[in-house]
């Protein structure tokens, strides 16, 4: 998505009359979002100093591009199909507004629920308002697209200028997508977008969980009653990630380019994308 | 017993029951049949007999006195009318009756929606929801009311010459596809090809019913049941390999090219064959596929051929013709949210950020969105997104001995 448009700093973006806008494969920034924890703790106060970051092998000269205090933006999908009802429908708008809460000024947020249909209900913006809305008792009588709505919901967190965070509320099926689950893992490995899906029963293997995977982001199994304290949990622990950059040397172009990042200091663990795919031939 | 059987041979010779295709509907008036009995000194209480009245009088689509008076009659009891009536199969009117019983103890289960079946010992008559991950998606168990209806078609002679037979077959199988009412469609299908062997119709909806079991939502069920499976509880249907997405799609297969060599130019079997195909990660079988495959009249035939074609081409390493096929589907169906899906998927890989944002912005700008908008959802449904027409068409095949 921002892709290898995210090797899109130069963002040569050359456009005509005729032809749809092109962004330049002249590279050249790779970024990669990064926790650090300790103890399970995500830890603060690091350095560029504290990491090494390689690419296929080669150890990279990074810089870090934000931390804690940088705004976010938060993409929620939630997949209101007609198995979230009652309590649990409740439970999640409870969470929804608790997240809205701890925006702070600079952050942006949009919200997309989904069902077999995909509702963009409000655009990434400086405020956002209409959780409520879209969690209305009207729910879709229908399947769910988990795969649609997540390419969608990157797609949209792509769009918007600064650090996004995807956030999934879904039970993880997926029985009425167009796309296919690779076509979309695919897409979120040339993502900068960190995807955290919640789920209802935690799940070892299947689309959300690499999913999580592939963007370094994790998965959450949780409980109605524990909604809010994910959701914030989710959010805190995204504030306190680092975003690293480099420009790659020493390393060919295009094709998938294996990242590997580990903390310099003792004891501290670090989860991040495991690689970036590079348009280019 | 020798009277009795004198007295339904003269209610089928007398054509007053016949419910004849030539002479249009046949409705036996109740005095009428009463009278009737009473001269041929049978009382209508026979099971046989009512079982012939009900099927004569009933109007097709109506929930009427005559699919009253046998709607809660047990199997057993049916059987035992249905044996009786069987013995008259030399009778000029016996197809045409067995035809009309046919319809009375369809429209049964279409108009109960499989509500209030009666059961009896080991009778398979039930019928349970079947849920995955907190949805409907069908049913699982067999409705009576078609076993016997099949049953009864069963009985005619010869029942595959009967033009009746095959409507039946075919409009019922696209009610039980629009409705996922699975177990009863794969015996409704077998029962099909069984009579209709070389019938490309029949075959299309046995090969889209075995399309079916490998998608997602059927897939997700015997997924969950493959984890309930590993967790000791009760074996399922995941245990068997026939529900294996691999296993149905080499089926859909085989039975594609059967429809196709029973009937060429069934353009939407050629491009189901094609998705089919390219599902088994056969990309060049299936654009040669699409190269023979015609235009078909049904807009949502087209937009499946493009969205198809748009996905294989795709797969060819051919973008610019797979984002004129998507874009060709886009038109026919503007608010698909597929088709901008599938071209935002194209113009990310080939790094055109703005048409994914303005892809995105066009499904954000749908606050309604109706079924009908994206036929892609109700693709495994196959001719049951036709199940009302076909139907329609039974009924009036039923009523008039047209088959339009």
């Amino acid at each position: 998505m921002k892709t290898a448009w995210y090797f899109c700093m130069l963002l040569a973006v050359s456009v005509s009359a005729q032809q749809p806008p092109k962004f330049s494969s002249k590279v050249e920034t790779v970024r990669v979002d990064t926790l650090a924890t300790a103890d399970g703790k995500p830890v603060a106060g690091l350095s560029p100093e504290d990491f090494e970051v390689r690419d296929n092998g080669v150890v990279q000269k990074i810089t870090l591009l934000a931390s804690d205090n940088a705004p976010v933006v938060v993409q929620i999908a939630l997949d209101t199909s007609a198995s979230l009802t009652g309590e649990r429908r409740e439970a999640l708008r409870r969470a929804c507004r608790t997240l809205v809460a701890r925006l702070r000024p600079g952050d942006r947020a949009g919200i997309t629920t989904f069902s077999h249909v995909v509702h963009p209900q409000q655009p990434v913006a400086a405020e956002l308002l209409r959780v409520d809305d879209a969690l209305t008792p009207q729910l879709e009588p229908g399947h769910t697209a988990l795969y649609d709505a997540v390419f969608a919901s990157m797609a949209l967190a792509d769009g918007a200028p600064g650090r996004a965070l995807l956030m999934i509320f879904s039970d993880g099926v997926d029985t009425a997508s167009w796309l296919e689950s690779k076509a979309v893992l695919q897409a979120a490995r040339g993502s900068e977008t960190v995807a955290y899906a919640i789920t209802t029963e935690k799940r070892t293997a299947g689309f959300l969980h690499d999913l999580s995977d592939v963007t370094g982001g994790q998965q959450f199994a949780v409980r109605g009653d524990s909604l809010d304290a994910t959701f914030t949990r989710v959010l805190d622990e995204f504030r306190q990630r680092y975003l690293l950059s480099y420009e790659p040397q020493g390393v060919a172009r295009g094709g998938w380019h294996q990242i590997e990042v580990r903390s310099k200091r003792r004891g501290v663990r670090v989860r991040a994308r495991p690689g970036y795919f590079d348009p280019r031939q | 017993m020798r009277m009795r059987a004198a007295v339904l041979a003269s209610l089928l010779a007398s054509g007053l029951i016949s419910g004849g295709l030539a002479a249009g509907p046949r409705q036996m008036p109740d005095g009428l049949a009463r009278n009737l009995l009473l001269q041929l000194g049978l009382p209508d209480t026979d099971d046989a007999v009512q079982w012939l009245l009900a099927a004569a009088g009933h109007e097709p689509g109506a929930m009427d006195g005559p699919a009253q008076t046998v709607r809660a009659w047990p199997i057993d009891r049916l059987r035992s009318a249905l044996a009786s009536v069987s013995k008259l199969k030399k009778s000029a009117a016996y197809n045409a009756t067995l035809a009309r019983g046919a319809m009375l103890h369809a429209d049964l289960s279409l108009l109960t929606r499989g509500d209030g079946v009666p059961k009896a010992s080991g009778d398979p008559g039930y019928r349970s929801p079947l849920f995955i991950d907190g949805r409907r998606i069908g049913e699982s168990g067999l409705d009576m009311q078609l076993e016997f209806a099949r049953n009864v078609i069963d009985h005619m002679k010869p029942r595959a010459g009967d033009p009746r037979a095959l409507q039946w077959y075919r409009a019922i199988a696209a009610d039980l596809a629009s409705r996922y009412w699975l177990l009863d469609l794969e015996r409704h299908n077998q029962d099909a090809r069984r009579l209709f062997p070389h019938e490309g119709g029949v075959l299309f909806d046995n090969a889209c019913e075995a399309e079916t079991m490998t998608s997602p939502r059927l897939q997700a069920a015997v997924a969950a049941t493959l984890e309930i499976h590993a967790s000791g509880s009760p074996r399922g249907l995941a245990t068997q390999p026939q529900f294996t997405a691999r296993f149905n799609l080499l089926r859909a297969e085989q039975l594609y090219r059967n429809a196709l060599t029973a009937e060429p130019s069934m353009s939407e079997a050629r491009l189901r064959l094609a998705h089919v195909l390219w599902r088994l990660d056969r990309v060049k079988d299936a654009a040669r596929m699409l190269e023979t495959a015609t235009d078909s009249p049904d807009p949502v035939v087209r937009y499946y051929s493009a969205m198809i074609r748009g996905r294989v081409l795709q797969n060819s390493g051919q973008p610019e013709a797979a984002r004129l096929s998507f874009e060709q589907a886009r038109t026919l169906y503007p608010r698909a949210q597929s088709a901008e899906l599938a071209l935002a998927v194209l113009a990310r890989d080939q790094g055109n950020e703005p048409s994914v944002i303005a892809a995105m912005g066009r499904v954000a700008a749908w606050t309604r969105t109706d079924d009908t908008d994206d036929p892609w959802w109700r693709y495994y449904q196959c001719n049951g997104r036709n199940a009302l027409q076909e139907l329609e068409r039974l009924r009036f095949l039923f009523r008039t001995g047209d088959p339009q």
